[in-house]
């Protein structure tokens, strides 16, 4: 009864089913909080104070960021190092990255205490702090990814536009795979002006280098999950040769960071503090074994022929960037702050609301736009079930169907 | 009128008095709320500026006595406040006092989290928040006058003047009641605390107690912030320029590889269906 498919026209259509449903009242609820927090300031919807003024939105931007680095890195091996086989990723991967980026954006939007003053930062010019880094590069590549995207849409529903954004694409690629360094990076050096705070194992110039390092493999992981369950969902096979691949690829990086991490902890002799058996030395030995060593072990085996065996390396490494941020925004600091910190269902509620926002505009653009290319994707992205009745949106649609 | 501003506090001269947050409460026109700007769990906060802290020490001879901190921001020659301020709201002005604009503030919120003597304050309550913090009387000093605080301090325990000339004083000081063999007098720790700490601050402190019973953060850095930062940034350009080529240059050869890959491919085939 709650399956509607709403067609907007003769080349696009979007299907209600009781999850998307749901997804829908998940988001118009988020709104209105998002509202309630722009009319009514921090502190009442939030449980921010003086010793904690960063708290879980930053980290939803952090780990998103991570995550969105899927779109620049598999472009990197696409367009750059031109390795066909990835081919059938690369659009999925850069809609996938567009709408983390976006995501982070309307969070940066509701983080920020004067949110009447947001434009302020385009002029400032402020190029001693990492945060300017962060969000001028945030802002430049979803422009680029916006350009990008023209490109996917225009291959299905206008081809002038095709051609003109094909002829620049070239540029345009390489600046999509130059820009995310800029803010991969300064996302760890945004707590490298924390030196009296945060906890020792994570402080260290070495921080926005692992950010970016981890966001590589986090990003490589996420884009592997996401074909693992997308395939699932609309009853399509997988190429797990391909995948496998993939995470050879991120668990290249993983092992990168691994020894670099070893030999940063080695160098500032911060093994001490890691086996202290203190809260942050706990957690940080969790986010290695789960996040880095088992990923890796498990990439380097011959049980990564299985898919099942798949899902889980990508989604420890996934895990493993999800606790890496988790442990420097929080873990890490709480010792300093020596004050509790938890957040107000709010602040959650925005961030779950916004997300079940960008999910449903993500399946919408997934299910009408050319992204998927692999050899199983001739058939199209629909839920395999006839919907249980057909809204439609313009008239002459309506005449035909009726004739 | 000194460009080199800065302001010489000395602990051992303090009676706790609290009459420097009362002159700061008023010339800055911050409301006297609930919390105590001076006693025991006074803390800086966004209507409190400057608070004088209350302690109970025991000094050199074994006996119990109040020493009073007064904290505020300490103005840093090299400001982490604003070396990572998303919006150069915060800026350094020609006295050298650190201030802040609210016009241009977006409200990250930076400020608070990278100061490491945890200075800035927020107004949360407020539906368009400011941060709070001292101004070192910004607008006092652009007029030649000295800071409220210090312009009320009844015993000078505060003085304002070139920064170079109060770190002689309070060296001599420091070396006189170091020379003097009555047990009775001061003996000042060997330290002006705010010479060299974060890079060195426009607030110096000597003081007859170690710092660290005065609450004040032992493990501030000697290097300014901004500069271990910097350390960072330093990099990105080489980054941006070096990935810009390097990626331009295997794009290039990876695709004329695919081509030649694939013209040999078409011909081996094209020979297979002669």
């Amino acid at each position: 009864m709650f399956d509607y498919t709403l067609k907007i026209n003769k080349k696009a259509s979007f299907r209600f089913t009781l999850t998307r449903w749901i997804l829908l009242l998940l988001a118009v609820f988020g709104i209105f909080i998002l509202i309630y927090r722009l009319i009514n300031g921090l502190g009442a919807t939030t449980n921010l104070s003086d010793e904690w003024p960063w708290g879980f939105w930053i980290y939803m931007d952090l780990i998103l960021s991570a995550l969105g680095a899927c779109g620049f890195a598999v472009a990197i091996l696409t367009h750059i190092f031109h390795v066909e086989k990835f081919k059938p990723l690369a659009r999925r991967a850069l809609l996938m990255s567009f709408f983390c980026y976006v995501l982070v954006f309307l969070i940066l939007f509701i983080e920020i205490g004067r949110w009447d003053n947001f434009y302020w930062f385009f002029i400032s010019g402020a190029f001693t702090s990492p945060l300017y880094e962060v969000a001028i590069c945030i802002t430049l590549y979803i422009i680029v990814q916006v350009f990008e995207l023209l490109e996917v849409w225009g291959d299905r529903y206008k081809s002038w536009v095709k051609h003109i954004t094909r002829f620049f694409l070239p540029f345009f690629v390489l600046l999509a795979c130059i820009i995310p360094f800029g803010q991969e990076a300064a996302y760890g050096a945004l707590y490298l002006a924390m030196p009296t705070k945060l906890n020792v194992i994570w402080y260290s110039q070495f921080l926005p280098w692992a950010c970016l390092i981890t966001s590589f493999s986090g990003g490589l992981c996420f884009v592997a999950a996401e074909y693992y369950v997308h395939n699932r969902h609309y009853k399509k096979t997988s190429d797990d040769a391909m995948i496998r691949s993939l995470l050879r690829v991120a668990g290249a990086f993983i092992l990168i960071y691994i020894v670099l991490k070893f030999v940063d902890l080695s160098v500032r002799g911060a093994w001490t503090e890691v086996f202290s058996g203190s809260a942050s030395g706990n957690m940080f030995l969790v986010e290695f074994i789960v996040g880095s060593l088992v990923p890796a072990v498990l990439i380097f085996s011959p049980m990564i022929k299985k898919s099942m065996y798949q899902l889980i390396a990508a989604g420890c490494g996934i895990l493993g960037v999800l606790i890496n941020r988790f442990d420097f925004v929080f873990v890490g600091m709480a010792d300093y702050a020596n004050v509790s910190y938890f957040p107000k269902w709010t602040e959650i509620w925005i961030v779950i609301g916004l997300t079940a926002l960008v999910v449903l505009v993500y399946l919408f653009a997934i299910e009408n736009l050319p992204v998927n290319q692999g050899k199983n994707d001739e058939k199209p992205d629909i839920v395999s079930r006839p919907p249980t009745g057909i809204i439609h949106l313009s008239k002459s649609e309506q005449n035909s169907v009726s004739e | 009128m000194s460009s080199n501003s800065a302001v010489l506090f000395n602990v051992a001269k303090c009676i706790g008095c609290g009459s420097c947050t009362v002159a700061c409460k008023l010339w800055n026109d911050l409301e006297f709320g609930e919390n105590n700007a001076h006693g025991f769990d006074a803390k800086l906060s966004a209507d409190s500026w400057t608070v004088v802290q209350y302690h109970t020490i025991e000094n050199n001879a074994g006996q119990n006595v109040f020493r009073f901190a007064k904290r505020q921001c300490m103005h840093c020659l090299e400001p982490s406040c604003a070396s990572v301020c998303f919006a150069n709201a915060i800026t350094v002005d020609e006295n050298g006092a650190v201030v802040y604009s609210p016009k241009k503030c977006v409200g990250c919120r930076y400020c608070l989290i990278a100061c490491p003597f945890d200075v800035p304050k927020y107004e949360w309550n407020k539906v368009f928040p400011s941060v709070m913090k001292c101004q070192l009387c910004a607008d006092k000093l652009a007029e030649g006058e000295t800071p409220s605080c210090v312009s009320v301090c009844p015993t000078g325990a505060l003085i304002f003047g070139d920064r170079d000339e109060l770190l002689e004083k309070a060296h001599a000081i420091i070396a006189t009641s170091a020379a003097t063999e009555n047990m009775e007098a001061t003996h000042y720790v060997n330290e002006v605390y705010g010479e060299k700490q974060a890079g060195g601050t426009r607030w110096l402190y000597i003081s007859d107690v170690p710092f660290a019973e005065l609450g004040f953060p032992a493990s501030v850095p000697k290097k300014s912030i901004p500069g271990i930062v910097h350390d960072y940034t330093k990099w990105k350009p080489g980054v941006f320029l070096g990935a810009a080529a390097a990626f331009s240059a295997i794009g290039l050869y990876t695709k004329r590889r695919l081509k030649i890959e694939e013209e040999k491919a078409s011909e081996n085939g094209g020979e297979n269906n002669v």
